[in-house]
């Protein structure tokens, strides 16, 4: 099955959209071991969970294992690999796209000392960090490891993408491979997320989305509104949550009545201080400004655009002539009458009285 | 005779070191840290963020927290959103259980370089067969060891597997209506579950529920006693210490009626009462007591230079015996306490093919089948609930915002890998203390005071294994997958 250009770039963005999640997953692992030289992987998870696996195990990617084993090149992966491999030995037939789970410490990459982990880094096409705590540092990392890493690759010149997410979804991944093998390297925003997968905030598509604009909210566990009191987070997070969901599209976390908790987001779980659920868990009195501030500054923004759209309309009608004469009906010929002459007779019109020096004209014919 | 080894498909990676005097022991990774940074967080966020401790026994982390929150506040539960926690569970465990058979533990028994000759049915698999001859293949998948089945046979456990992927989606497909996602739950909160049932949701369960029932009743203990048969070494291979540890659902009495497993110990060969009096010893771990006072007494800090520790696993003891935890010493305690069993004849079956008492089955073998026996019995209780459960009453119960409470709670349940236990200290809707135990934690444990080692590294010492021929490899990894063993768990 060869796809075309246009064929695979639906596809990554299907993951996106959420249409037709399982095929397009599917198809894309395909597509990417049909090459005749796959991406080979270097998978680093020493010390951290399995997590963002499991996801990949179930129907999203079906014979994930296989795929791994057989077609994607894999070449170092703790979590499958009947046997570990040495990165200082290993045989490469390319250049290796690293994807890292869990940090390695830093005196594994001191490429001074002779690390072969340094020394693979460089030449590697790119390096994933999967999972919030690898990105951004998250619950269980420290953050000046990320920023060490960060810094090592800027060093050797080798570029970082993130997919946070606690666990990452797993279409997110097998979409950056194969934007990465067919497309190159996708553009991305502030915090080094994909725009493609991280470019809206859940709240735009939420099924909970018409209570938001009608004010209706959940006060306690179990009802039925929008979460935002209960210390959801959905306003500021940007993921693919509420389009394609998770474990095949089955739910999601709002959909469970579950807070959105702002997973994939950089300050991920204290949130600037406001703690993962808000106003709930205490930090009581940080919370409800923030959130709200958001909303009012949505409000607000919202407020002045409609304002500022009044007013330079006013100013327009006071300082400029209408876009069209307006000429009685019965001056015009016949033909020229709306709409089926409209189109013609417009260009030719409004160059003439859009310029200033009708305008007098018409005031004295007012 | 000094080596290591790096046993890959653990959990977090795990590190074995074999001494100058032949002893094989669990050094582990170093821990991320959990119970120190839930500190001064609410109770809440302790029920998401344990869940990242590890993906198999998530959801049973996050119920501990849940239910330690509730004991502390005294925190009324809804009877539906109880009988809804417990289908969660009981569903991530059978997701883990199947999960580690064909997916951790086949690969020590069937090599990857067997599908090349597979020659069944299975459409997918010949697919694979014919790309594994076609591509260039990478070293690991190319190397292989011998294996004793039959050409039929191995073609059964191959498109059994590629079955029990498929089930594993199902599963998955279940717990997401359940909590939200899989892994890492959304819906658990105090007073119940926070999903809005309808009947549509319950429809779509037993859909599910009856799909991955027809595969495991059918196929996967059958798995299991063909493995052992071809295996015959494992039913004598990796055993652990004698005494066994089962803490039970944890729930109140009334709860206990009902309950897939009861509590009690294995303790000298006799069935005793289980009481939370577990102690933790840190001779061999590298750990210090941290000089500060504590609201509960003693809180531990990494000290990576310690004289004479050699791991990152703590050593925790029950009337100062080491315990062996999981799947068997369920059904043991299950079995010797004569509760309700679902399938009775289990136990006949597990002591006809070990040729020993099930309460010496404590082997690789026993793990193994005592593992896949109670896949049935969860998928069963699971029906039950499914049944119980009516839509029309309230999952979870408002009456008292429970965020500001003050107490002790303390929590014990049965994770995939055996006891687990989280204890947390609140003052004022703020966690003061935290302590987790762990089934992986009881059975990786190193060497305490009295030199005597947890079940785990007993196992691997009970006869002497060179770790650097590959056949004492591929003997310390069946041993260590047949604990279902997780580094992240077992350290946190």
């Amino acid at each position: 099955m060869q796809l075309s250009r246009r064929q695979l770039f639906q596809l990554i963005a299907a993951a996106a959209s959420g249409a037709a999640l399982l095929q397009g997953t599917q198809r894309l692992a395909a597509a990417l071991t049909a090459q005749p030289n796959p991406p080979i992987l270097l998978w680093l998870n020493d010390g951290g969970d399995d997590l963002s696996l499991l996801p990949l195990l179930g129907q999203q990617v079906p014979h994930f294992l296989e795929l791994v084993a057989l077609q994607w090149n894999v070449q170092a992966f703790d979590a499958v690999l009947p046997t570990r491999r040495d990165l200082g030995t290993l045989e490469l037939p390319g250049a290796p796209i690293f994807v890292v789970e869990r940090l390695p410490p830093p005196e594994a990459l001191d490429a001074a000392a002779g690390s072969p982990l340094a020394a693979r880094l460089a030449t590697a096409k790119a390096a994933i960090l999967l999972g919030t705590d690898a990105c951004y540092g998250g619950f269980t990392e420290d953050p000046a490891r990320v920023a060490h890493f960060e810094g090592v690759c800027r060093q050797l010149k080798t570029p970082l993408i993130r997919l946070p997410g606690v666990p990452p979804p797993p279409h997110h991944l097998v979409g950056l491979l194969a934007h990465l093998e067919f497309f190159g390297f996708p553009p991305l925003d502030a915090s080094g997320r994909p725009l493609l997968y991280y470019g809206e905030t859940v709240c735009i598509t939420c099924e909970r989305r018409a209570d938001l604009d009608a004010g209706h909210f959940a006060l306690a566990f179990g009802e039925s509104g929008c979460l935002l009191k209960l210390g959801c987070k959905g306003l500021v997070t940007h993921n693919t949550c509420s389009t394609a969901r998770w474990n095949n599209g089955e739910n999601w976390c709002v959909g469970a009545g579950g807070p959105c908790t702002g997973c994939s987001e950089p300050g991920y779980p204290d949130h600037g201080g406001i703690g993962l659920y808000g106003r709930l868990t205490g930090g009581a009195e940080g919370a409800r400004p923030v959130l709200w501030g958001v909303v009012e500054q949505i409000g607000y923004g919202l407020a002045g655009l409609a304002g500022a759209g009044l007013l330079l309309q006013s100013l327009r009608r006071w300082l400029l002539p209408p876009l069209r004469p307006k000429a009685p009906l019965s001056e015009r010929p016949p033909s020229a009458r709306p709409p089926s002459d409209r189109p013609p007779a417009a260009p030719s019109e409004r160059p003439a009285d859009a310029r200033p020096p009708t305008a007098p004209s018409r005031r004295g014919e007012g | 005779m000094a080596a290591s080894l790096h046993l890959t498909r653990v959990e977090g990676g795990l590190l074995l070191e074999q001494g100058p005097d032949g002893q094989v022991r669990l050094r582990g990774q170093p821990p991320r840290g959990f119970e120190p940074r839930l500190i001064g967080r609410g109770p809440l966020e302790a029920v998401f963020l344990t869940q990242q401790i590890s993906a198999d026994a998530g959801i049973s982390h996050a119920l501990a927290a849940l239910t330690a929150w509730e004991h502390a506040g005294r925190i009324p539960v809804a009877e539906n959103g109880r009988q809804l926690r417990e289908l969660l569970h009981g569903l991530s465990l059978a997701h883990a259980h199947l999960r580690h058979f064909y997916l951790t533990a086949l690969p020590d028994y069937l090599p990857w370089s067997s599908l090349e000759t597979y020659a069944g049915p299975s459409e997918v698999l010949q697919d694979l067969r014919a790309e594994l001859k076609d591509k260039p293949r990478q070293d690991w998948t190319r190397a292989g060891f011998e294996h004793p089945f039959s050409d039929a046979e191995r073609n059964q456990l191959w498109e059994h597997r590629a079955h029990a992927v498929r089930q594993l989606g199902l599963l998955q497909h279940m717990l997401a209506l359940l909590g939200g996602k899989y892994p890492v739950a959304m819906s658990l909160v105090p007073g119940g579950m926070n999903i809005s049932l309808s009947a549509q949701t319950l429809l779509k369960l037993r859909g599910y529920l009856a799909e991955v029932r027809r595969f495991l009743e059918e196929q996967t203990l059958e798995d299991g006693l063909l493995i052992v048969k071809r295996y015959p070494v494992l039913k004598g291979l990796g055993r652990g210490v004698p005494d066994l540890l089962c803490t039970g659902s944890g729930e109140d009495e009334a709860a206990v009626e009902g309950a897939l497993f009861p509590s009690g110990v294995l303790l000298a060969d006799r069935l005793e009462p289980f009481a939370p009096v577990a102690t933790e010893s840190i001779r061999s771990a590298f750990y210090r007591v941290a000089p500060q006072g504590d609201p509960s007494g003693t809180v531990t800090v990494p000290q990576p230079d310690k004289e004479g520790a050699y791991s990152w696993i703590k050593a925790p003891r029950y009337q100062g015996k080491a315990m062996e935890t999981g799947p068997l010493a369920r059904l043991v305690v299950t079995y010797l306490s004569g509760a309700r069993m679902s399938h009775p004849e289990l136990v006949d079956q597990l002591e006809q093919q070990l040729g020993v008492s099930i309460r010496r089955g404590n082997t690789v073998a026993g793990r193994l089948l005592a593992r896949l026996g109670e896949l049935g019995a969860l998928l069963e209780r699971a029906e039950t609930l499914l049944d119980q459960i009516d839509p029309a009453q309230p999952t979870v119960l408002n009456e008292t915002p429970p965020f500001r409470v003050s107490g002790e709670g303390l929590a014990l349940l049965e994770a995939p890998a055996g006891a687990l236990q989280h204890r947390l200290i609140l003052q004022r809707g703020r966690i003061v203390h935290y302590d987790i135990v762990t089934a992986n934690t009881w059975n990786g444990s190193p060497q305490d005071e009295q030199k005597q080692a947890g079940s785990l590294e007993t196992a691997l010492n009970q006869v002497p294994l060179n770790l650097s021929e590959a056949g004492a490899q591929r003997t310390a990894a069946r041993i260590v997958h047949s604990f279902a063993f997780s580094t992240t768990d077992a350290v946190q």
